[in-house]
Order: structure tokens, then sequence, then C-alpha cells
């Protein structure tokens, strides 16, 4: 449904942030985008919304370039970004204006979310904080039913109560023809929603896998002092001893812990997707 | 070597429902609450509640009524309680038996201790 | 939606958006075009209570047309401002709406802002005359509204007198007149702000400022386009003949500039697409 392919692009002629890039989002789901400060998260956002222009390559949802930028495509995307700005009007004043353009637009959902997250429609947005600004955001993004959402660090400011509500709502979103990409640092606090995961170093992709099949392929545990198993990926001290990742080797699903896959990722990549491609 | 793995989510959800089944959250042969209200309440994918709710299905815990919902199976507390007790053999009692082991207490000794703990706090007996 | 109905969504959300910024600014612009007047009004009292001086005021252009240019350029500028910040630009770049509406809908709302801004700053010029008058001071100046009526429009009748014996002279002479009056007062001010905006989009105001007062030193003390602006009862043969050629040269500078701006900005702002197309 929507598919990066050999992307090319750098804010500056000296530098490109991506090259070649290929990375595909084949059906709904809630994916996850993982990776480090700077490797060009957000930029990748922009990109698949067209509102940068690549030097190469293409952005296309639903076979149609991104960058055309046509209002029947665009109306079926939306991002709630990192840095936003929002107009200094009522909540509901700058919804009712934002409706008109996204047919599937429901005031309903947009209030039971605004309700879940505390919030009141006619209060100026002017004097919220920005938490709560972001509540405003995702719950618009959440209303307006476009079948590709992008967020990029959602929960990145809101306060616990707020990042269950989150999850809820999102959760409940969540369908066979919506495209949610994530992008977070907070892995654990999204980690039960995501169906497939993708962990982008600068330019490439290190990881781009199901949670299910990474739950079938790969172990997660906490290990004694002398228990460290041989085909161990990556370890490091814990609380309770070491915690470990390596190959699954009981058969049985584990429960996946993906910041440890991260950092085995990140550290071990070649025997990570070694294992990954393994009974394709 | 032996891997103290976590079960994986949607197993740890499965355990979760017989739990609340056994505890008579749903009355046998009531309705569950659909897949996408279990998934936002404990906040997870919808597609991990989906798998639970196969499985459950598959051992013939819950039944689906298409167009209706799904419902506690005819017998669901009898299977989850097989269930249980195949558990408790063939994971929590090797792992007791390794325990006692390395610890050097006999069979013996640890059924005179659970008869003593048991005496003292005088557990209800044992069911059907 | 059909392209009425697109437009006037848009329209309507432009100005829910962004009204309270057009209104402060349109007061800032006024509030500049006070004091500029002020400033000036000071100096030729200055001059009038001066013992050489005759005791008459004269209202110079330099009090209708300063202000009256810079309530412009400030206007201009203020329209683009909306795309002053990234969250601004990511809402708006990413609404479904044809990129050809928004452009159209900057457009017009830089003619509507040059009006008002323009007739504000001139009814200021006209009220501090008639208070002048008030309090008793002479004062000599020409028609204010139609002064700045003839700056801003090229008519039929302020064509000026029409010699038949060279007819040819008159056309090249009218020609070049409307085309330096149009690059001045329109299409160089827009485009410096249209493109000088990444400046301040990269947070540059320093710049912006720097390039704005480069443009009026130009513009105004070297006399671009001065044979053109105000001269429009004197069109002897004489005087075109004499003035021609300077015009000329102002012309090809001015389009040089333009032109200058126009791809030096285009390949800036691909980085913003707005007229994405133009910049494949």
């Amino acid at each position: 449904m929507l598919k990066i392919d050999n992307l090319t692009f750098g804010y500056s002629r000296k530098k490109l942030n991506y090259e070649d890039f290929s990375l595909s989002f084949p059906k709904g789901g809630i994916y996850g985008l993982l990776g480090q400060n700077g490797v060009g998260k957000t930029t990748l956002f922009y990109l698949i919304m067209g509102m940068l222009t690549p030097k190469k390559g293409e952005v296309a949802y639903k076979g149609v370039n991104t960058l055309d930028a046509k209002p029947d495509l665009l109306s079926e995307m939306f991002i709630v970004p990192e840095e936003f700005d929002l107009p200094p009007v009522k909540i509901q004043t700058f919804a009712k204006h934002l409706s008109r353009f996204y047919p599937r637009f429901s005031n309903e959902e947009f209030l039971h979310c605004l309700s879940e997250f505390s919030l009141s429609p006619d209060e100026s947005i002017t004097k919220l904080s920005m938490g709560m600004r972001k509540k405003v955001y995702i719950s618009l993004a959440l209303a307006t039913n476009t079948n590709l959402l992008l967020m990029d660090e959602p929960t990145n400011g809101l306060d616990i109560m707020s990042k269950t509500k989150f999850r809820q709502l999102v959760s409940s979103y969540a369908s066979d023809e919506r495209i949610i990409i994530i992008s977070t640092h907070q892995v654990k606090e999204v980690e039960n929603l995501l169906d497939h995961v993708m962990i982008i170093e600068p330019n490439r992709v290190v990881v781009d896998a199901s949670l299910a099949d990474i739950a079938d392929k790969f172990s997660f545990a906490e290990v004694g002092q002398n228990e460290l198993p041989e085909n161990c990926l990556y370890s490091e001290p814990s609380v309770g001893g070491f915690s470990v990742v390596a190959e699954n080797q009981t058969g049985n699903p584990s429960l996946v812990d993906l910041e440890l896959l991260y950092k085995a990722a990140i550290m071990n990549s070649e025997q990570v997707n070694n294992i990954l491609n393994q009974n394709q | 070597m032996k891997f103290k793995e976590q079960k994986a989510i949607y197993e740890q959800i499965t355990d979760r429902i017989c739990d609340e089944l056994m505890n008579d959250v749903y009355p046998e042969g009531g309705r569950i609450i659909s897949v996408r209200e279990y998934a936002a309440a404990i906040q997870v994918n919808p597609n991990t509640v989906m798998r639970a709710y196969d499985w459950l299905q598959s051992e013939g815990i819950i039944t689906l009524q298409r167009g209706v919902g799904y419902f506690v199976g005819k017998g669901a507390k009898r299977i989850i309680r097989k269930r249980m007790l195949e558990e408790f053999r063939k994971e929590y009692l090797p792992e007791l038996i390794s325990r006692i082991n390395t610890l050097g207490i006999t069979p013996e000794q640890l059924v005179e201790e659970i008869q003593e703990q048991t005496s003292s706090l005088a557990l209800p007996e044992g069911k059907e | 939606m059909t392209f009425k109905q697109q437009y006037t969504a848009y329209a309507k959300w432009d100005l829910a958006m962004h009204l309270k910024f057009y209104l402060s600014f349109v007061l800032v612009v006024v509030g500049v075009t006070v004091f500029l007047n002020a400033l000036d009004l000071g100096r030729e009292l200055m001059d009038y209570f001066s013992p050489d001086r005759d005791n008459c005021i004269t209202a110079g252009i330099e009090l209708v047309a300063i202000p009256v240019f810079l309530s412009t350029y400030f206007a201009i500028g203020c329209i683009l401002h909306p795309y002053r910040t990234k969250g601004d630009r990511i809402l708006t770049m990413s609404l479904p709406v044809s990129r050809w509406i928004k452009l159209l809908h900057n457009f017009l709302t830089i003619v509507v802002m040059v009006v008002v801004t323009a007739f504000a700053a001139a009814i200021i010029a006209e009220a501090s005359y008639k208070c002048l008058e008030m309090f008793g001071f002479e004062v000599s100046r020409g028609p204010v509204l139609s002064t700045i009526w003839k700056h801003y429009t090229v008519t039929p009748s302020n064509l000026g007198v029409y010699d038949s014996s060279s007819p040819a002279i008159y056309y090249v002479w009218n020609i070049v007149r409307v085309s330096v009056t149009y690059l001045m007062v329109y299409l160089v001010p827009m485009t410096m702000f249209f493109f000088v905006n990444t400046f301040v989009y990269r947070g540059n105001v320093i710049w912006t400022i720097l390039i704005i007062i480069l443009l009026f030193i130009l513009l105004f003390f070297f006399g671009i386009g001065d044979n053109v602006l105000g001269y429009y009862s004197d069109l002897s043969k004489e005087f075109i003949m004499k003035h021609l050629p300077r015009t000329i040269l102002d012309l090809v500078f001015l389009l040089a500039l333009w032109l200058t701006m126009l791809i030096w900005g285009l390949k800036r702002y691909r980085y913003m697409q707005v007229v994405n197309r133009f910049s494949h």
C-alpha cells in the first residue's frame, strides 16, 4: 500500500540522508519505526507525506506518487509531527475548519478522544500546555479517519494517564485498511501496540519484521551468571543477572523485548538478519 | 542450561482470560467482550488479542457465533483445569524437582514440608 | 470538492487560522506608518520654524510614498509569514487542497493586504495634514489618495498627455513605465519575501532584515524607477527622450534582479515545495 522506492534525498548537496533507500508497508497495521537520534525518521515522514522533494526515487501510496500532492490522496493521509504549531483559536474552531478537508472526519470520535484526554472542545488552544496541545493534535488525527497515519514521537510530552489513553485509542483505531506508523524512542510505551517493527540505521533498514516473527525466532530472557547461552546475540547486565537475546530454539514464541532486540540489531545486525531471513 | 523465558503476549492474554473464566467473570455460556474492546482495555494490538481468541477457540474454551460474538464454551472450566494440571505436571513440577535436587531435599522431606504447611494454613480440600 | 468549494474552505481555514496574525501585522504596519509620518512631519516642522524657510509645510512625496511602500512590503511579508513556523508549514502543506488554490489564495491575500495597508497609510497621512491645517499651518500638498492610486495602478487616465506627433515613443514609454511599476511595486518585493522566507524558516531573521534593507536602499536611494513614479503630468517628448534610456536601464536592472531572485529562490525553495512542479 505504501512503498518507498529507491529514495535518494539530502537537505544539502554535501550530505545525503537517504540513498537508494527502499522500504514498504504492504498491508494495514501498526508499524513501529525505531532508530537513533538524527537518523532521519522525521525526514522519512516528511518524504512520505510528499513535503520534501527527493533527488531520486519516489514514495507511492496506493500506487500514486505522494509528491504530486493530489488533494484526493492527501485527504487519506495525516501526520502528527513532533514539532507542531496549532493556531490561536478554540479547539472546536480548528476542528471545524480541518474537518472540511477530510471526508471521513468524525466529530463524534473527535469529542470522544478529547474527553478521554480530559480536554474540552471550547478551550482556547493558546491556554493549553504543550502536552495538552499534543493531545488535541492526536485527537484530530484519529478523528480524520485517514488510512495512512504517521505519528512522530506521539507519546513525548504526554503524562502517564494520557499515555494509557493514547494506547487505548490507537488500539481501537487500528484496522486492516489502516497503516499507522509510529516513530519513537520510547519503545516500551508502544511495544504492545505494534504489528510490525522497522529498525533503521543511517540509510539502511536493519530490521523489517513482524512482532510475531520476532517472537518466534528470538528468545528474550534474564539469565544468571553462568547461564549465558552460546548463541547469544546480545547481552547486558541487569538486575537479575543478564538480559539476553538469543535465537529461539524452544519452538514457542517468546515475550518480545523490543529494546533488547534494538540493541542486538544495532550491535549484531548480520546475525540478527540471518535469523530473521531463515524459514522464509 | 534453562532459559527462564516469559510467555509471549498472546499466551499471557489467554492465561488472563482463562483466569477470568475460572473466577466466573463470565458465566457459563455467557458472552465475552469483543476482540477490539479487549485490546483497547489492555492497550494491545487487536491482532494479538485475535490470536489469543483463536487459540481459545481451537481449545474449545470459547466459541464464536458468527455475527453475534464470542461465548464461553461448554465445559470451559473443565478444559482449563485440565490444561492447568498439564502445565503443572509438565512445567512446574520439573522445575520444583530440579530445585529440591539442587538443595538436596528428598521427595519424602518435600511431602512432609507440604503437609506441615498445608495443615497450618488450613487450605480447602483438593477440588474435583 | 469543486474548485469553488475547495477555495472557500481553504480561504475560511486560512482566515480562521491566521486572522489574529494578519490583524496584528496590519497594526504593526499602521504603527510604523504613523511613526515614519511623525518623523517626516517633525522634520518638516523644524524646517518650518527655522528662520530662513517660508511658512509653508511641503508635504513631499516621501511623506506618502515611503510609508506606503513600506506598508506594501511589510504586508507582503506578513502574508507569507504564516509559513514562518515549521508546524504551520506542515499543516498547510499537508492540507488536502490543490496547491494552485493555495498559491492563488496567497496572491489574492497579498493584493488585499496591499490595498488595505496602503489605504490605511494614506488615511493616516491625510489625517496628519488635516491636523496641521486645523492648527493653522499652511500645508502644500498633492491629493494623497489619488497619488497612492497612481502609484499602484497604471490606467489609461493617468498615462498622461498623449502627443500624437510621435506615438511610438509614447507606447514604448508607457510599456516600460508599466513594467517598471509592476516589477518594483509587486513582483520584486513579492518574490523577495516569497523566497526570503526560507531564511526565516531556517531561523535567520537577521538575513531577512538585511535583505529588506538592501532592497530599500537599491530602490529608493539609487532612484530606481524614480522617473516612472510621480511624473504623470509632464509627458513632453523632450522629457521622455531625456528619461527613457535611464528608465529602460532601470527596467533591465529590475528584471535581472527579479529573475535572479526567482531562480535562486526556486532552488532554495525546493526544500519547501510549495511550487513543487516548477522546481523539478
